[in-house]
């Protein structure tokens, strides 16, 4: 089952068409991992599906309901979540703080309950435990009191999923998230994704170009070259795809 | 024997003049040094706060007291002001509600005006914004000094006096006592506001908006309550300077002691943190002060000493930023204790 369809979507800048008619299904609790040469559109696509950009045509389907164009933090609270490709975090925050913003529907983020202390204090102190769980669970919980920006690349890379885990997802969007990430912890992160993909029935869509280490977790693959999709199916289907080979693959030397 | 009121009159107006800053710097670092909003037009909301403080009490005064319907508040205004300080000095309830419910009326009307103003926030970059509402800024100004019916046009116009039920040796207590204490407070529950998960929220706006809303935060309605509650803050001040002054001057409402005065303000005392905000008030209201009464000794400069103090917020403003760009105290990271 699909929990995520786009129809046609093109989505034009000037007179450049990044996405030329891109039609693709993201299959509930599965990991889909979205492949491509350099600006072939990727990342446009993504926007497009976390509400950053409005396509100029087609529509986006979430769980059958049209959510083309929504503003992402409506997404966000209908349970799709994004990281970004160069990593967004709030930079004078802690990395603790920036966990903490990060998860919804607190009620200390009401201007009225926020000056009401006990109101919101037993769910500061439930979501505090929380943060501090996760932060531990990747072996990070030394960084909690760093400023954001003193993070290195691939912390922050971890900073910008962790972020995602503190509210409930159905479907989590992630723009390289292994990219500059030593091979141990990128594995770690990718056999993250696909236990709560399998136990969780959480839905990862991954745009990455490590395919050594993607392709070893994910369940799909889909191809986007010249902002169209070039082919969709299992990983082994999709690299052995003669056009793929020669436009992209040839450079990157996978080993299949 | 000294006089109590020689005594008063100098810690009152130092403390009031203080107060009054305090609360327009307070609703700039709410709006500038927690979300990011870069508003140089703070004086909107004061204008507004001034002209509610000129309209509406006088008027409703003038009622209760059956005071001549021939006399115009605007055109007579120093007869009627005569008139209505003889009822109010001896009638402190009529006083002390006119001027709450003046308070509270400016409040509604800045957080309207706020409001109003979001709908450009949500839609400008910072640049053009920050020039936008300098723009709407000036045009209120220039309505209030050239529309004599809002508040007496260009020369402005007196005010009956809400505390004169303390007596003409301590009418300098009275503004003291009203015009810090509402400061106090209103510096109390924004301190309390920043430091709840609402000011976390703000202050992550300011780091990243798209990532805000990429974390479920409805950035644009945060936005919209900052600016609906700093800009009541400012409205406040307009009402507790009018009443400081005991005249409503519309023009005095300018940009360089309005906008830019604050800014320096928050920005030598380290933006995003209420307690720099404090410091870098009396920090730069102290100097103001001293150069007030050290202008008579400043013949000696090339220029009128009047100017002498717009060439000093240039200076402090490139020594701040050269020198120490986070402020006297700058904002501390929110670190969480324990093992």
């Amino acid at each position: 089952m699909e929990i995520l369809e786009t129809i046609d979507i093109v989505k034009k800048f000037g007179e450049f068409r990044a996405l030329n008619g891109v039609t693709l299904g993201v299959e509930k609790g599965k990991v889909t991992v979205l492949i491509g040469p350099n600006g072939s559109g990727k990342t446009t696509l993504i926007n497009c599906l976390t509400g950053v950009y409005r396509p100029d045509e087609g529509t986006v389907r979430y769980k059958g309901d049209d959510i083309t164009g929504k503003a992402p933090h409506k997404l966000r609270k209908i349970g799709i979540a994004r990281t970004f490709q160069i990593p967004a975090p709030f930079k004078k925050l802690t990395v603790f703080e920036n966990l903490m913003v990060s998860a919804g529907n607190q009620l200390g983020e009401d201007i009225l309950k926020a000056l009401a202390r006990r109101i919101w204090l037993p769910q500061e102190e439930e979501l505090t435990e929380k943060s501090l769980a996760l932060l531990k669970s990747f072996d990070v919980e030394g960084k909690r009191n760093n400023l954001a920006y003193e993070l290195s690349g691939g912390q922050l890379k971890l900073l910008e999923l962790l972020r995602l885990l503190m509210e409930d997802v159905e479907l989590c969007v992630l723009d390289e998230p292994v990219g500059s990430i030593h091979p141990v912890l990128a594995n770690k992160i990718f056999s993250t994704v696909k236990a709560m993909s399998e136990k969780e029935g959480i839905t990862f869509l991954i745009v990455e170009h490590r395919l050594d280490i993607a392709m070893r977790y994910a369940d799909n693959v889909c191809a986007l070259v010249e902002g169209k999709i070039l082919c969709h199916g299992s990983p082994k289907s999709v690299l052995e795809n003669e056009e793929l080979q020669r436009t992209y693959l040839s450079l990157k030397n996978v080993r299949k | 024997m000294v006089n109590i009121a020689d005594i008063l009159i100098p810690i009152s107006t130092f403390v009031t003049f203080f107060a009054v800053y305090l609360l327009v710097s307070l609703a700039l670092n709410l709006q500038q040094g927690y979300t990011g909003i870069p508003n140089l037009g703070l004086f909107l909301s004061i204008i507004v706060g001034a002209v509610v403080t000129a309209v509406l009490p006088s008027r409703l005064a003038m009622v209760i007291y059956s005071v001549p319907p021939e006399l115009n508040f605007i055109e007579d205004n120093a007869q009627v002001v005569a008139l209505l300080n003889v009822h109010l000095a001896s009638d402190p309830f009529t006083s002390i509600g006119l001027l709450l419910l003046t308070i509270v009326v400016a409040a509604g009307a800045g957080m309207v005006t706020g409001y109003l103003t979001s709908f450009f926030v949500r839609r400008l970059d910072e640049t053009y914004l920050a020039v936008f509402l300098l723009a709407l800024a000036e045009a209120a100004r220039t309505i209030g000094t050239y529309y004599r019916p809002l508040a007496g046009g260009n020369f402005g116009i007196s005010m009956p006096n809400f505390v004169g039920w303390f007596g003409a040796d301590y009418y300098y207590l009275g503004l003291f006592i009203l015009i810090s204490s509402v400061s106090v407070l209103i510096f109390f529950l924004t301190e309390r506001l920043c430091h709840s998960p609402f000011g976390r929220l703000l202050r992550s706006i300011r780091e990243d908006e798209l990532t805000a809303k990429t974390v479920g935060k409805d950035t644009n309605r945060v936005k919209m309550i900052v600016m609906a509650l700093s800009s009541g803050i400012l409205a406040v001040a307009g009402v507790l300077n009018t009443t400081r002054q005991a005249a409503a001057v519309i023009p005095t409402y300018d940009r360089i002691d309005f906008t830019f005065w604050p800014w320096l303000m928050v920005i030598v005392g380290g933006s995003g943190n209420n307690l720099g905000t404090l410091v870098g008030t009396i920090s730069l209201i102290s100097l103001r002060r001293v150069l007030i009464y050290m202008k008579p000794s400043l013949s000696f400069l090339p220029f009128s000493p009047i100017w002498f103090e717009h060439i000093l917020l240039g200076i402090i403003l490139l020594l701040v930023m050269f020198r120490r760009p986070e402020g006297l105290i700058p904002e501390k990271p929110r670190k969480l204790q324990g093992p």
